[in-house]
Formats: C-alpha cells, sequence, structure tokens
C-alpha cells in the first residue's frame, strides 16, 4: 500500500513508472486506518500538487520527442524551455522518491507519517512551482513576459525555493538569449510565435487602412523600396522583459537593424519585394556581416551568451554588453557613413534640396513652373515634375540632382478652390540614400523633411511671385508717369516684407542653426545612434520652429486645409492665400473689375491675419519666456509697425 | 544660364572700377587673368556663369562691355595682364579718342552718334545669354563720358530692355577738395535725373566718403586712385556675392533689391562695409592676425555712420531713418548670433526706421570665395535705403544753383544738340531731383504712403497727387 504510494508519487516522471490516477479515495476508507486517514489524504493532496505540475510539464514536455513527433510548438519556445527547468527542478523530488521507495521495500516497518514527512520537505517547492504554473496559465504570459515574470520571482527568501528557480530559468534564459544573440549579431529573429520584445510587422495591412486616411501616408507606400522592411522591426511592448529598460531596448533594435542594413548592402538591387523573408534568409552570406564585425562578432556572441550562464538575470551586466556592442557598431557605423559615404556632403544635398539650400536651383524651378519675371502665365503648375527637370538642366546640375526625384500628388481635397498651394502641397521629393544611411532616412524622417520642404517651396514660390509683381511695376512706373496707387504698392510691400521675413526666419534662425548644431555632432565624431538622435531632435525642432508640428497623428494634420492643430501655422495659410490672392489680380490680363474693392478687402485681410499673427507670437513668447518664435516675432515686428499698429486700432475702438 | 548680368563700364572711372571688379571677381571665382580656370578651382559651388560666358575653347569671359570715349585707361587694361580676358569685340573706344572734355552734353551727344555701334555690342552680348536678367552699369557722375554718354545708355536700355534691371554703381565726386571739373555741378544734375528715371537702383558710392574712410580708417594719408578703387570693388563684389555664390535667398538682382526699394523713386542705395583693411593684397599677408570680429561687431559697425561709403553730413533734424536694410555676412557665423544681434540692435535703438511700413534688418549669410583668405572672421556688407542720402542731391542742387545763378559755364553745353534751343534741360532735371529730394524728406514722415510728389513736368496736376496730399492730416 505504501509502496503504491510512493510509485504514485512517481506516476509523471520521465521515465514513466509509477501508477497513475492514484486519487481513488473511496480505498481510503477501506485500507486506511482512521487515525491515518489525514495524512493519507495529505499525502495525496501533495502528490495532486505534484501531477498539477507533472500535467503541466507533460503537455509541453520533450518526451513526446521520443515518440518520433515534431514537439508541439504553439506554445513557444520559452514555455517548453519553461518546461524542461521545471523538469529539472522536479529532478531532486524524484530522488527523494526514489530513495523513499528504497527505504521502504528495505524496511518492513514503514508508517504513512514517515512518508509524509519525506513529502511535506518536498511541499513548497511544489506548491510554489504549481502557483507559478498557475498564473503563467491564468495570465497567459509566453515568451519574455514570462521570462520577466521568472525574474521577478528569482529574488526568492527561501533559499531552497531560489535555488529551484534558478534552475528553472536556467532554460529560458538561455533561449532568451540565444534568440538576443542571433537578433544582435546577425539581424535574425526566428520567432514565430512573437516571444521575443522585438518584432516585425509587415505592415501591408496596416497601409491600407492608413492610406485611405491621409494623402501623404500613401505616398509614402507608393514608392516603397524593399529596403524599408528594416522599419518593420519595432519593440514589442508587451513582451519587454521589465528588467530590460526601453532604453536598452531600443539600443538593441538599433544594432538589429544595423545588421540588417549591412546584409542588405550587396543584394539590396536583386531584391524582389513579394517575399521579404526568403530574401532575408538567403541574405545570410556573412561576408557583409562580417565588415560589420570585423572578426569580432565569435567574441561578442560568447559575450552574449555568457550571460545565460549567470545565476540569475543580471541586469547590470546586460546592460553593459548592450552597450559594448552598441558603441561598437555604431562607431563602426559612423565611420563608413563619415569616412565612406561622406555623410556631411550627404547632409549637404539634403540641405541644399530638401531645404532649399540651392536658392538658385529652386529659383529657376520657380521660373519653369510659374514663367519667367516678364511673362505671366495663366495656367501655371501644369508639369510640375517636367519643371523640376527642366530647371535641373537648366542649371547644369543634374548630377547632383540624380539621388532625387520629385513626385506630384493631386490632392483629393476640394479642388474648386484651385489655390496654388494646394498643388504644392501635393508634392513630394523622393531621395535615394546612400546605403548605410539607411537608418538615418527612415520613411517618417523623408516625410517629415517633405513636409518643411512644401512649406519652404510655398514661401519661395510666393516670394517669387511677389517679386515679380514688385518688377513689374517698377518697369512700368519707369515708362508710365502716372504713380500706381498707393494702396497697391502698399500691400505689395506689406506681403513682400512678410515673406522675406519668414524666410529669413526660417532659414538663418531655424534651419541654419538647428543644421549647424546637427553638423557639430557628426563632426565630433560621435557614434551613430548619437548621430541618429541628433538627426531626430534637428527635423522635430525644425518642425516645430516652423509651426508645422501638430499634435495630431503623423501625417493626418495635412494642410489640406482649415483643420490643422497649429493655430500659428493656420494663420500663415490664410497669409499665404492673400500672397496667392495678390499675386493673381494684379498679374491676370483680366483683372477684376473691383480691382481696387479686390485690393482694399485684400489688405483689409491682411491687417487681420497679421495683427493675430503678432498677437499670437506674443501670447506664445509670454507663455514660453524664451523660444525661437520672438525670433520671428522680433524679425516682423522690428521697427514696431505691426504691434504700433494695433495698439493704435486698439486705443481707438 | 539663368539670371545673367551685364557690365557696362563707362568713362575713365567707370573703367577703372570695372577693372578693379573684374581682377577682384578673377580672384574670387579662380579664373586667371587669361581667363582659364585655375588647376586649384575645383570648388563648383560658385556660379560664374552670372557674369562670366566660356568660350568654346573653356575661357571664361567677361558679360562686359567698355566704353570711353578717350583711351587712356582702356589701353592701360589693354596692356595689363588682363588683356585676353575679355573680349575684344566687347571694348569700344571712339574713333577719334578726344574724349568728351568732361562735358555732359558732349558725352550724350557723342553717345546718340555712336548708339548703333554701341547697341550693336550690347545686343550681341544680350542675345548671348540665355534670360538676361539686367545690367550693371559703372560710371561716375560728375566727367563727361561716364555722365553724358551713360545717361544716354540708360535712356536707351531703359527703352529697348524695358524689362531688365538697370543697376548702377554711381561714383558721386569728392566734395572736399576743389574739382578741376567746373560743370561737376552741371553734370551731376542731369546725370542724376537719367538715375532717377531710367535706373531701377542705384548703388552710391560718394569719392567724399571713400576718401574720409581711406584717412580716418585705413590711416592712408592721400589716398591713392587704386586704394579707392579697391574700396569700391570690394563693395561691387560683395554685393554680388549672393548672386555668385548662391544659398537659400537674394541669388537673383530681383531678389537682391525688391525688398530693399519699396517705391521705385526710393531706389538710392548706400552701402557699408567692415572691417575694412588697407590694402588687402599687398600689406596684409605679413599680418596674419585674424581678429575675432563678432556678428554682433560688424552689424553694430555697419549702423555707424564712419563707416558708410556715402557722405551725407550731420543730420541737423534727426528724422532720417532707414527705409530698409539688407546686410550680406561672410565668414564663420554662428546663426543664433544673428537673432541676437538684431536683438540687441533693437533694444539699443541703434537704427531709426520709418514711421510708415514694416520694415528690419535683413541678413543674408554668404558664403565667400574659398581662394581668397580673408583675415578676419566675419565682415559684412550693408546695402542700406536710407533718407539721409538726399543731403547728397540737396548739396548737387546748391552747387548747381549757384553755378546756374550766375550762368557760368553754359556755353559750352549750348553748342551740342540737346541744349540747341534753350536750357530747359538743365531747368527740368533740377525739377526732378528736387522732387527726388522732397521725395526722400517725406519718406521720413509718417504720412509718406499718401505722399505723390509730381513726377516731371507729364505727371504736374495730377489729380490723385491733390488727394493724397489732403488725406495726410488723417495719419495711419
Amino acid at each position: 500500500m505504501i509502496h503504491d504510494l510512493v510509485m504514485a508519487c512517481l506516476s509523471h516522471s520521465s521515465k514513466g513508472l509509477g501508477i497513475k490516477a492514484f486519487t481513488d479515495t473511496t480505498v481510503i476508507e477501506q485500507f486506511i486506518h482512521p487515525c491515518e486517514r489525514q495524512i493519507f489524504l495529505d499525502i495525496l493532496k501533495i502528490i495532486k500538487v505534484y501531477h498539477e505540475v507533472a500535467q503541466f510539464t507533460q503537455s509541453l514536455g520533450p518526451q513526446k520527442n521520443t515518440l518520433g513527433e515534431l514537439p508541439d510548438l504553439s506554445h513557444g519556445y520559452y514555455l517548453i524551455n519553461l518546461a524542461k527547468g521545471i523538469e529539472i527542478a522536479l529532478e531532486e523530488y524524484y530522488a527523494e522518491i526514489n530513495s523513499l521507495e528504497q527505504y521502504c521495500s528495505e524496511n518492513e516497518r514503514t508508517s504513512l507519517s514517515y512518508v509524509y514527512n519525506a513529502l511535506q520537505l518536498k511541499l513548497p517547492v511544489l506548491v510554489f512551482l504549481r502557483n507559478l504554473i498557475m498564473e503563467i496559465q491564468v495570465r497567459k504570459l509566453q515568451g519574455c513576459a514570462m521570462l520577466h515574470n521568472l525574474h521577478q520571482q528569482s529574488e526568492h527568501g527561501d533559499l531552497q525555493l531560489e535555488r529551484v528557480i534558478r534552475k528553472i530559468m536556467k532554460p529560458v534564459k538561455y533561449a532568451f538569449f540565444s534568440s538576443l544573440a542571433h537578433w544582435l549579431l546577425f539581424g535574425v529573429i526566428d520567432d514565430v510565435h512573437s516571444e521575443f520584445f522585438i518584432k516585425f510587422t509587415p505592415n501591408d495591412s496596416a497601409d491600407s487602412t492608413s492610406c485611405s486616411k491621409s494623402a501623404s501616408s500613401s505616398v509614402m507606400s507608393a514608392d516603397k523600396t524593399p529596403e524599408d522592411y528594416i522599419w518593420q522591426y519595432e519593440i514589442n511592448m508587451d513582451q519587454l522583459p521589465g528588467f530590460l529598460s526601453i532604453i536598452v531596448a531600443e539600443k538593441v533594435l538599433f544594432v538589429g537593424q544595423t545588421v540588417l542594413v549591412f546584409k542588405m548592402r550587396r543584394n539590396g538591387t536583386a531584391k524582389s519585394k513579394t517575399d521579404q523573408l526568403a530574401v532575408k534568409l538567403a541574405e545570410l552570406s556573412r561576408d557583409d556581416i562580417y565588415e560589420l564585425w570585423n572578426g569580432r562578432e565569435s567574441e561578442f556572441f560568447k559575450m552574449v551568451l555568457d550571460l545565460s550562464n549567470d545565476e540569475t538575470i543580471n541586469v547590470f551586466r546586460i546592460e553593459n554588453v548592450i552597450n559594448d556592442i552598441k558603441k561598437y557598431v555604431s562607431m563602426r557605423l559612423s565611420e563608413i557613413a563619415v569616412n565612406e559615404v561622406d555623410l556631411e556632403s550627404q547632409m549637404g544635398l539634403i540641405k541644399d534640396f530638401y531645404l532649399l539650400g540651392r536658392g538658385e536651383f529652386y529659383l529657376e524651378f520657380c521660373c519653369q513652373m510659374i514663367g519667367t519675371m516678364e511673362t505671366y502665365r495663366e495656367e501655371r503648375f501644369k508639369n510640375i515634375t517636367r519643371s523640376f527637370e527642366l530647371a535641373a538642366t537648366v542649371m547644369g546640375i543634374s548630377d547632383d540632382l540624380d539621388l532625387f526625384s520629385l513626385s506630384c500628388q493631386r490632392s483629393t481635397g476640394e479642388p474648386d478652390e484651385s489655390s496654388d498651394f494646394h498643388i504644392l502641397q501635393g508634392l513630394s521629393l523622393k531621395y535615394t540614400y546612400e546605403w548605410p544611411l539607411n537608418l538615418l532616412f527612415s520613411p517618417k524622417a523623408i516625410e517629415r523633411y517633405n513636409k518643411i520642404f512644401r512649406f519652404l517651396l510655398i514661401i519661395r514660390t510666393f516670394q517669387y511671385e511677389i517679386q515679380r509683381v514688385w518688377a513689374k511695376q517698377t518697369w512700368k512706373a519707369k515708362s508710365l508717369p502716372a504713380p500706381l496707387d498707393n494702396k497697391i504698392i502698399n500691400l505689395r510691400n506689406h506681403l513682400m516684407f512678410f515673406l522675406n521675413n519668414m524666410q529669413y526666419y526660417i532659414q538663418v534662425d531655424v534651419l541654419e542653426s538647428q543644421f549647424s548644431v546637427f553638423m557639430n555632432v557628426i563632426k565630433s565624431k560621435a557614434d551613430f545612434e548619437e548621430i541618429q538622435r541628433a538627426h531626430t531632435i534637428f527635423l522635430a525642432n525644425v518642425l516645430s520652429q516652423c509651426f508645422l508640428l501638430s499634435d495630431s497623428k503623423e501625417g493626418q494634420a495635412n494642410i489640406t486645409g482649415c483643420q490643422t492643430q497649429n493655430p500659428i501655422y493656420g494663420t500663415l495659410l490664410k497669409l499665404f492665400s492673400i500672397c496667392d490672392k495678390f499675386a493673381h489680380i494684379t498679374q491676370t490680363k483680366d483683372p477684376p473689375d473691383d480691382f481696387m474693392g479686390e485690393i482694399d478687402s485684400l489688405n483689409e485681410r491682411f491687417g487681420v491675419q497679421i495683427a493675430s499673427l503678432i498677437q499670437l507670437l506674443v501670447d506664445v513668447k509670454s507663455a514660453s519666456c524664451l523660444g525661437p518664435l520672438s525670433q520671428l516675432l522680433l524679425r516682423l515686428d522690428f521697427n514696431h509697425w505691426f504691434s504700433g499698429k494695433q495698439n493704435v486700432s486698439a486705443s481707438s475702438k | 544660364m539663368p539670371s545673367e548680368i551685364i557690365t557696362l563700364q563707362l568713362g575713365q572711372c567707370g573703367n577703372q572700377i570695372g577693372f578693379e571688379f573684374w581682377k577682384r571677381l578673377c580672384l574670387e571665382h579662380g579664373i586667371s587673368p587669361s581667363g582659364v580656370l585655375e588647376d586649384f578651382a575645383n570648388d563648383g559651388m560658385d556660379r560664374k556663369d552670372v557674369f562670366f560666358y566660356q568660350a568654346d575653347d573653356d575661357h571664361y569671359i567677361p558679360r562686359a562691355v567698355l566704353l570711353d570715349l578717350e583711351p587712356r585707361v582702356i589701353n592701360t587694361i589693354m596692356g595689363s595682364a588682363y588683356s585676353k580676358l575679355y573680349n575684344p569685340e566687347n571694348v569700344y573706344l571712339s574713333k577719334h579718342g578726344g574724349g568728351a572734355g568732361n562735358n555732359w552734353a558732349s558725352g550724350y551727344s557723342q553717345g546718340d552718334k555712336l548708339q548703333e555701334e554701341v547697341f550693336d555690342i550690347i545686343d550681341r552680348e544680350a542675345d548671348g545669354s540665355d534670360s538676361l536678367e539686367g545690367f550693371i552699369l559703372c560710371h561716375s557722375i560728375a566727367g563727361g563720358t561716364g555722365s553724358g554718354m551713360g545717361s544716354f545708355i540708360m535712356e536707351r536700355l531703359a527703352d529697348r530692355y524695358p524689362k531688365k534691371l538697370i543697376q548702377t554703381y554711381s561714383v558721386f565726386p569728392n566734395q572736399d577738395e576743389i574739382s578741376d571739373v567746373v560743370v561737376q555741378p552741371y553734370n551731376s544734375m542731369l546725370t542724376l535725373r537719367r538715375l532717377t528715371t531710367a535706373a531701377d537702383s542705384v548703388v552710391v558710392l560718394d569719392n567724399t566718403a571713400l576718401n574720409r574712410i581711406a584717412c580716418d580708417r585705413l590711416h592712408i594719408q592721400n589716398p591713392s586712385f587704386s586704394q579707392i578703387n579697391n574700396l569700391v570693388s570690394t563693395i561691387m563684389s560683395v554685393s554680388t556675392t549672393t548672386l555668385r555664390y548662391p544659398s537659400y535667398m537674394n541669388n537673383n538682382l530681383i531678389g537682391l533689391m525688391a525688398p530693399l526699394i519699396p517705391t521705385p523713386q526710393l531706389h538710392f542705395l548706400m552701402t557699408g562695409y567692415t572691417p575694412l583693411t588697407s590694402d588687402s593684397d599687398v600689406n596684409s599677408q605679413q599680418t596674419v592676425n585674424v581678429r575675432k570680429t563678432t556678428v554682433l561687431d560688424v552689424m553694430r559697425r555697419l549702423l555707424q555712420p564712419k563707416n558708410m561709403m556715402v557722405s551725407t553730413g550731420p543730420d541737423k533734424s534727426n528724422h532720417h531713418c532707414y527705409i530698409s536694410i539688407l546686410n550680406i555676412i561672410q565668414g564663420e557665423v554662428d546663426p543664433s548670433q544673428v537673432h541676437k544681434s538684431l536683438q540687441r540692435i533693437r533694444d539699443r535703438k541703434m537704427a531709426q526706421f520709418i514711421p510708415w511700413g514694416p520694415t528690419s534688418i535683413q541678413v543674408a549669410l554668404s558664403r565667400s570665395s574659398p581662394y581668397v583668405q580673408s583675415n578676419h572672421r566675419v565682415s559684412g556688407l550693408m546695402l542700406a535705403n536710407h533718407t539721409s542720402i538726399c543731403s547728397l542731391f540737396e548739396r548737387t542742387l546748391n552747387q548747381y544753383d549757384k553755378l546756374r545763378k550766375r550762368g557760368a559755364f553754359l556755353d559750352q553745353f549750348r553748342r551740342e544738340d540737346i541744349f540747341k534751343d534753350d536750357l530747359s534741360e538743365l531747368d527740368e532735371s533740377r525739377e526732378i531731383v528736387d522732387c527726388l529730394v522732397q521725395e526722400y524728406a517725406a519718406a521720413t514722415r509718417e504720412d509718406y504712403m499718401q505722399f505723390s510728389v509730381k513726377r516731371g513736368a507729364a505727371g504736374a496736376g495730377d489729380a490723385k497727387s491733390e488727394d493724397g496730399r489732403s488725406g495726410t492730416s488723417g495719419g495711419v
């Protein structure tokens, strides 16, 4: 009887011994003395706990392997490894039972109490295991989240339990660190059950939904390059183990992406868009990675795997190792970026074209697009991309422009307005970056550049228009004795003043100064991640100081009309439309009948808008004492003209 | 290539400063005196095509037309190392070589006679450019050829090329020394009329101020022509630097001029330059102490009258003000300093601005030639439209009136066609210049936008101007 009982304790052991289903309590009534009944029940309880644990390991356990079947992977590797770990932890228990059995068979007289005592020693471990399993099952934990759970438990006060949990953790840890090592060194994630904290999301489906939402993102997806898939790797917050901070996780992501970028280097062109995964696997040609690691990959690999040999998860060591690797990778990358690709000159190109640094080219572009100073074409913006190419040819800089291409997107918004800058807002400039700069020019960054580009181009175009009006009026004044109406001159001067100062502000105060900050980072031989961060900061600062930043989602706040978030930007748009109108009615062949009336109303509208702009700037300035906005305010209101006028009108009311 | 500019050099002075200008451009673009690109000049970030074109054999040839009625200066140029630079077909010397005798009328009527030959050259040059933007005219207003022939050519240019800009670099005579040209006030007055009516923008180079600056700032006792011309060529080259080394704006002449000139009449510009060093080519090569000039220093100094290349005399009424300012800053500039400097200038009220419209100091950060070593970290040129420039015209008016009252030296004018019948040309010119002075005076007042002077005899009695004046009491 007691032997049976002991055997029952082994019922789920890996060796397949033991008696199963020793749970029938009816036998207790018959065979057990009432005074031992309680003990017996207690033993059964312990066995039941054990059963639960054993069932769990069995359901995942490796023994099915022996039957030649493939292990059922639906639970994920981490759980399987957990089961392994538990199995190992149970070894001690089995050993105990074995010795118990030994003892029973050698001694005639053993009591239930003896068995009970022996088993009860193991009870805390079993209960602990069961709780662990229950928690994991109830919370449906898997992958890194589960590892985190284990990690949390690992600081156990009970030495015995601590030892147990370490045993359990070991295989799981191993799984974690090996996938970490694979990602870090080879950029590979073999993670069907999304257990790792970095995941690959093919965003085809995401695209089709966002596409309908905003015009701009559909521009992005339309000309998607195969390289874009590195941006589909992202941190999976659900699986991010708590012992790794987001910063560390970002570093890990960065290293992996870098490796991917290195991998795509040579076969970037031969890649077919459709099955990226297959290509990716085929890409495991070591040569390119070798270039990155320079023979040190085994060293790093060992460093990562060494981590799993630690007793516990040593957060500091992990961070140190990741930092070391990241530092190495990004130094290497910035070496390549600065020396081989000449990042500085690439950024120069970006500045020249996205940020309109090449003023003479954009002048020619305007000229091609809307006619020369002497002429006035009624139909403009007919063929923008053609104008762009023509301008490049005329300026003889087609070579520099090889990397850029302009595309024009008809805005779906109300076309009846036929405002010029609606067309301009459909423009986007595509930049074909050189190879390791993929990490810098993510689709998101490019979209941001385009946003700035459109904004600058609008200002530039209207500046050109108003200058043309100036030229025409100057020539007219020379040939005709009758002086031009002061109101027109006045409005023209004000508009020109507004546009010029807007441009000076953006170019000198914003772009030039932010750009020099960014270039200093590059020059200071910073590692690549610092460059990347500086680049992000650069873009964010430029966007916010150009009032292009809106709280809403990226791309949603598109410039198609009045639903803009930033009030300053809204006012600027209204001012632009006044410029547009003015340029139109002063140059068109058949001016409206009520020409002066139009001018008057434009004048009035300009006054209102500029006053509200100044007011907004003053408000923002006083709200956040310092800031770039005061720079625009200073330029616009240098001789206190607008603010003075406001005071006059305020006092007269 | 777009936005080309043709330079016309007229007369002794015009050719001298033009010569210095081209020397300077060649230096900055790395073009040898014979027009060949130097080996070191491989930094392709400049635009040579605005001022030069390339011949079939890759020589760079200036878009310049050299005109004179007497051969001395042009012969010097053609005898120099730069003789091969110019297109010989663009050099025009009158056959008699007798000059204009410092007589405006003589220069004007000779211009009339020679116009066919001269405009053959100019038209050919204009045809050779894809989209000509305008002309730059270098001349002095006091002599005979530059002023008289220059006036004639300006009028014709305005007729023939009504949609091209005409910018002039006009040298005003030195008031501090007695001129050997007695009819200088007449010449100046007659030229000023054309500068007012036919030119789109006039950069005034006042010899009085240039001499003063050479004495006071450069410590040269008796500044020579070449030293003065050096100053002038610096101004000319820096003021065109945004065209030749393009950055984000002011890439064409219109872009440069339009913000400076709010109304067509107010197109006389002053310049200032700092820091000045004596004879940058010769002396300073040894003293390589690069001074730590800051943007604020430069911008502050540019606002000081003593650095202006126009001597306006003390502003007694203290009401003169800036209509517009463009600072072209070169060198190692920290862009964030610009804003601080602007703020400082405004806080300390270092400059006074017009009360009738918005205006500010526009600051263009410009690249500079990589081939010319500057011994200053930062340097700046100011192009300013300032109302006090009218004191220069007032001075000319006074001198003219003195001479005219006595009826002195008019005989040599009467000999020429334009004064054959009467001297109304002189009186009309005086009228127009007087209107210009009034216009500038009005620009200091708040009601300028309601102001509208009678322009010339034709515009007299314009009903609108009457309305405008009566409306001035309303204020802004």
